[in-house]
Parts: C-alpha cells; structure tokens; sequence
C-alpha cells in the first residue's frame, strides 16, 4: 500500500498540465511582425497586443517591441527579453517585410519561420515601401486594418490578393519565385500598390494596377474589377494544357461590354509574352505541363520559351431592366 | 471472456496499432522524398507485401500456440535460446527506445512546448511500464477502446480537410524509376511488419478466436494500409508534394488547418492524439517483450525490481540515444531477419527430429 502512495504521489507531481503553465494574462499575442535589413543588421519589429481588463471591459492594447541583431534568432530572443510576458506566436496574422529584406535575406526569413513550429502558415505576407519599417509599426495600425484591405480590395478592385506563408512557401519550392501583395505608407496614408514579383528570391519588378488585375484575372481570383473601361462583375477562369498549348477560358459577366474581349485578350497576350520572353513564369504554367504532361516536360528544354497561348471569352452583360423590354407586359 | 484472455477484436486492434507504429517512428517523409507522388502507389505495394507476410506471422503462431520465448526455450539448446535472447532483448530494447524518444520529441516539439522532454519522457514510461504491469488482458481492452477513438479523430480530421483537397496536386503520378519504387515501399514494408512481429509474444491460447473472427486481423491490418494510404493522399493534395517533402511530419501540418465553421479551430493537439497511440501501443508491446525475456531469468515475485529496472533503463537511454531513422531501419531489417532465421530453423529441426524419429524400414 505504502509502495503504491509512493508511487501515486511521483505521478503526481509528474502530471506535466501541471507544470510550466502560462495564464493567459501572461500573454502577449503577436499579431505583426515587420523585418528589415540594414547595414548587415535584422531590424525586426513586433507589435504585440495585451488585454487589460478595465472595469469588467478588456481594453487591448498594442505594444510595438523593437530589436536590432545580426542573426534573426538574436533579434527574437532580444525581443523576448524586452518583454515582460510571454509571446503568443501562433495568432501572428501579419509578417511585413522591407524591400532590403527581401532582396538580401529572404531565404533565411523563410527559413525561419518554416522551422519554427509555434507559427501557423496561415498568416499573410506584405511588401512595404514608401516609409521606414519602425514608422509604420509604430502607427499602431491593426493587423486586420490591413488584412482587410487587401482582403476588400481583391473584392472591389481585384488589383490585390491576399497570399498567405504557406502559399508563397509553396510557389517559391517550384521555381524560387514569387509575389507579394504590396503597401506603401506615404503621409501617414495606408494605400495598396498591387504586387511586386520575386525572382530568386530578390524582387524583381513591380506590376501596375492593371497587370496586377491582369494577374488576378488569370489566376481566378477576381471578383469584381475595372479593366479596359468595363466593369468586370463576375469572372471565373479555367486554364487547360495540351503540351505546350496553354487554353485560358473566361466566364465573365459584365455591366456594358465596350470591346472587352478584344482589348483584354491583346492585354493579356502582351503581359504573358513579356514575362515569357524575360524567362520568369509568372503563372507557374511549366508545373502545370509537368504536372498534366510529364514525358512531355521532361522531352522539352525550355519549356516556358516554347508555351503557347489561346483565349477563349464567354461574356455575359448584365442585363438593364430600364432598357429592356421585358418588364413592359404586353397582351 | 474468460479472464486472462483477450478477444479477436483486442487481439486485431493491437495489430492495428503495431502496423500504424510505422507513422510516427519513420513518417512520410522518409517516402514522399524517394518517390514524390508515386509514393502513394508505394503504400499500395508495401502493403500488399504485408499482407501476405502477415498471413505467414498468423500461421506460425496459430499452429505454436505460445508464445515465441517458450518455443525458443521449449526447443532449442542453451546456446541458441541465449543467443536469440539476447539478439531479441537488444533489438527490440533499442527500437522501442528509439520509438519512445520520437514520441517524446514530438509531444514536446507539438504539444507541450513549455514541458521539459524529461518529465514527459518519464510520464510515458510510467504509463506504459502501469499497462504492461496489468498485462495482455488490459493491453487488450485498451487497445480496442483506443481504436474506436483513432476511428473518431480519423474521420474527424478527413472531414476538416475536404475543403482544402486539390486533386492537381495528385500528379504526375509513375515519374520515379523502380529503385524508388522498391526503396519506399521497401521502407513502409520493414517499419510496418517488424512491430508486427511483437505479436508472437502473445500466445495463441490466450486469445479467443472463434471460426467467425478468423479474418479480423487481416482485415484490421487492410484498414490500417488503407487509413495510411487515404491520410497521405490527403497530405500530398492538400500541401503538394514540394511542401510535404519540407517537412518531417506533415500530417500536423494539414492538421493546422482544420477549423469547423470559423468556430472550432486550433484542434491539431487533439488529432494529434491518433500519433500518438500509434506510437505507444508499439512501445507497450516492446517493453512487455522485453519485461517477459528478462523473467526468464528472474523469479516472479521479483516483478517490481524489474519494471523499476526498465523504467530506470528507458529513462536513461531514452535521453541518450540518438533519433536516427536509418539506422532505426537498418535495426528493423535485422530483426525481421532474424526472426524468419528462427522461424527456418524451428521448421528445420522438427524436420530433423521427424527424420531422427522415423523407423528405418
């Protein structure tokens, strides 16, 4: 019996929910993260926020927490002393990234943040420019402000998208490129600038709004846009490969149709023809051949060179009912 | 049931579990990274080889009755049964070792971060040496309760993630040549059939097989291939295999993604449970193996120095011993050697003995 209550009270004290607990009042949830890179240095910069309760009401507030380190770790474990509480990682909803980042350590901040465990890939992924890091950190704007505004404008303008970690992760595993969902924070004014492509893991170039809108077109993502002076309502695109055939198939609904077709499909020939010719395959068309087509892709050097593209449009326009005759009853 | 025995559906849960020990002591990844997407033909292959050894296993031990030490120490000289005693404590010891410090790892890198791997090491040890301690009848019931909730999770899980299923992500399927072919399902055919052959340890009188149940453990073993053939169909569609391959357990990965109507979300630590009880019914087996090798040589009211013996040794070696898949494998394949070794050379000396026995006419 004796030998048995020992044993019960080890396992207790064993009882591992127990042990090393954190209240939740001791925790600050990461909601942004914003790295930069100069002069060989990590700036990294952690907004965190913290609940107070305040007459029965929980107050949050953001604390902006800043280092500056050689290595990534350094700079986080700087930040951790910095705070008093323990940071919550796994609700990051924000990670921005400077252009200097981007062009001299991108790799190793992927990296990172794919090994550490206590990170979900679900959070987006932005591109700053126009301000310095720390000023636009130290705004204190929502995380969600900006998620919302990507996420309002792929809806109203289609000039934007939301791109998650796991997302770019994986295009950059394809080919080591990407893009990013970009803002630029002039005046004090949070504004969006489309997407900045990333080629081997360095920014490349910077679309325009109608390219951006000519990208999301092309990758299903638009809902509703102005291209071409027409008012895209509804698109759904379908892409097909037959070899080295690429088909694109446009359903889309539009208010009046002023000589869209025409004019998008003279757009969109241009824009992949450019990147084409410049070796970056902005679609990830040659994965969609090795994955449709494999033999054929394995047979073809240079396959993206040799890609081939055809559209085809089903456009709908919205019908006027003022104009029509079809409320008019006739006997 | 009659007590000490335990039931077909027991007797077929454990084998279950054994089979799907596989998951957390190599993973995916070892596959996914020799044969892309062909690796889901791989799990195919290697479990039709499974199947079909595993019919050999539930044969010999059908026909023995006991257990595989009582016919080592039944049949054999001195030499020979210390030989395979020894041969059988060290390769099991380590295995079950090696899978007992990947669980700890993994409950400290996904679910307890904040926990020393120490204290959950020796939380494991104390819960697996309490279940052998009550032995095959308990293994048994817990096991077939622990089974219709791998099913619960299971499915749970395979609902959550229809959602984000991209069937594209499928292709190309016959890309790799027939080295990776063999290589992965070579790997899921020795990780998954020498867990299996802890069974032999049970002896088939203790279990209660009536004419009906005599195919449940096969069609257990065909459920457990057909789970692990359904989860990396899953993995690969929902990560794509360039995202699989990056990571070493990426079926937590997906299960990251799982959320029910915006409301139940961050569930991964509670399927992650499945993992987990893949992993400890094979280190339960193991400990219970080498628990019964070691009384052998001890007298029975000695028990409890000896569970406190393997408790300390697997506290002790389970932080020292270094996770190394390969050589995990390479351990496996000795080991599934050397029991058909037995197995041959038990037939052989019967066929000796009959030879011996047989009046010359």
């Amino acid at each position: 019996m004796k030998i048995k209550l020992g044993i019960l009270i080890i396992l207790i004290s064993l009882l591992t929910g127990c042990k090393s607990y954190t209240e939740l009042n001791d925790l600050s949830i990461v909601s942004a993260i914003g790295i930069d890179y100069q002069e060989e240095k990590y700036h990294l910069i952690v907004n965190v926020i913290d609940g107070k309760l305040d007459d029965q009401e929980i107050e949050k507030s953001i604390t902006t927490l800043e280092s500056n380190k050689d290595s990534l770790e350094e700079a986080f474990h700087d930040i951790y002393l910095k705070s008093s509480k323990k940071l919550y990682l796994s609700h990051l909803d924000l990670l921005i990234l400077t252009e200097n980042a981007i062009n001299q350590k991108f790799s190793e901040i992927i990296y990172y943040f794919l090994e550490n465990s206590e990170y979900r890939n679900n959070f987006n992924v932005v591109l700053l420019t126009g301000d310095s890091l720390i000023n636009f950190m130290k705004q204190n704007i929502q995380t969600e402000e900006i998620n919302n505004l990507i996420k309002t404008n792929q809806k109203e303008t289609g000039f934007c998208a939301t791109k998650d970690f796991e997302m770019i992760l994986k295009e950059l595993l394809i080919d080591k490129n990407s893009y990013l969902s970009t803002i630029s924070n002039t005046n004090q004014e949070l504004t969006l600038e489309g997407f900045t492509l990333i080629k081997d893991y360095k920014i490349y170039q910077t679309l325009t709004k109608e390219e951006s809108i000519l990208l999301n077109m092309l990758q299903n993502k638009i809902q509703n846009a102005y291209l071409n002076q027409n008012s895209i309502l509804e698109n759904h695109t379908i892409i097909t490969t037959n070899k080295n055939h690429i088909s694109f198939r446009f359903v889309t609904t539009l208010s009046h149709n002023h000589n869209f077709q025409k004019e998008t499909e003279y757009d969109l020939r241009q824009f992949l023809t450019k990147y084409q010719k410049e070796g970056y395959d902005i679609l990830k068309l040659t994965e969609k051949v090795r994955k449709n087509n494999y033999s054929y892709y394995q047979q073809t050097p240079h396959l993206l060179s040799q890609l081939t593209f055809d559209f085809s449009f089903e456009i709908t326009e919205k019908e006027n009912y003022l104009q029509g005759d079809a409320i008019y009853e006739t006997q | 049931m009659k007590p000490n025995k335990i039931t077909a559906l027991q007797y077929s849960t454990i084998t279950f579990f054994l089979l799907n020990s596989f998951l957390m002591n190599v993973g995916y990844h070892k596959i996914t990274t020799s044969s892309y997407n062909d690796s889901i033909l791989d799990i195919l292959l290697g479990g039709i080889t499974i199947l079909v050894f595993s019919f050999f296993i539930f044969h010999f031990q059908k026909k023995q009755k006991q257990n595989i030490l009582d016919i080592i120490q039944k049949h054999f000289p001195k030499i020979i049964k210390v030989f395979f005693f020894i041969i059988l404590f060290f390769l099991i010891g380590f295995t079950s070792i090696y899978a007992l410090s990947i669980l700890t790892s993994f409950v400290h890198y996904y679910i307890l971060k904040e926990v020393d791997s120490i204290i959950i090491l020796m939380t494991l040890v104390a819960t697996t040496i309490y279940i052998v301690s009550k032995g095959i009848p308990a293994i048994g019931k817990i096991s077939e309760i622990f089974f219709y909730i791998y099913l619960l999770i299971f499915i749970i899980s395979f609902i959550g993630l229809i959602q984000y299923i991209d069937l594209s992500n499928l292709k190309p399927l016959f890309i790799t040549d027939f080295k990776s072919h063999l290589t992965s399902s070579e790997i899921y055919f020795f990780s998954s059939i020498t867990p299996l052959l802890l069974l032999s340890i049970i002896p088939m009188h203790q279990v209660e097989f009536k004419e009906k149940n005599k195919k449940l453990p096969y069609l257990l073993i065909l459920l457990s291939i057909i789970l692990v053939f359904i989860q990396l169909i899953l993995i690969i569609s929902v990560l794509g295999i360039h995202l699989t391959n990056v990571y070493q357990t990426p079926d937590m990965i997906i299960y990251k993604k799982i959320s029910f109507l915006n409301v139940l979300e961050r569930i991964e630590v509670v399927l992650a449970f499945n993992n987990i009880l893949n992993s400890l019914f094979f280190i339960i087996m193991g400990v219970y193996f080498i628990k019964t090798i070691i009384s052998y040589f001890l007298p029975k009211k000695k028990e409890h120095i000896l569970y406190t013996l393997i408790a300390i040794l697997f506290i002790i070696l389970g932080n020292l011993i270094p996770i190394d898949t390969s050589f995990y494998l390479r351990i496996n394949i000795i080991l599934f050697i050397v029991f058909f070794f037995f197995i041959l050379l038990h037939y052989l000396s019967k066929y000796i003995r009959s030879l011996l026995n047989t009046p010359r006419s």
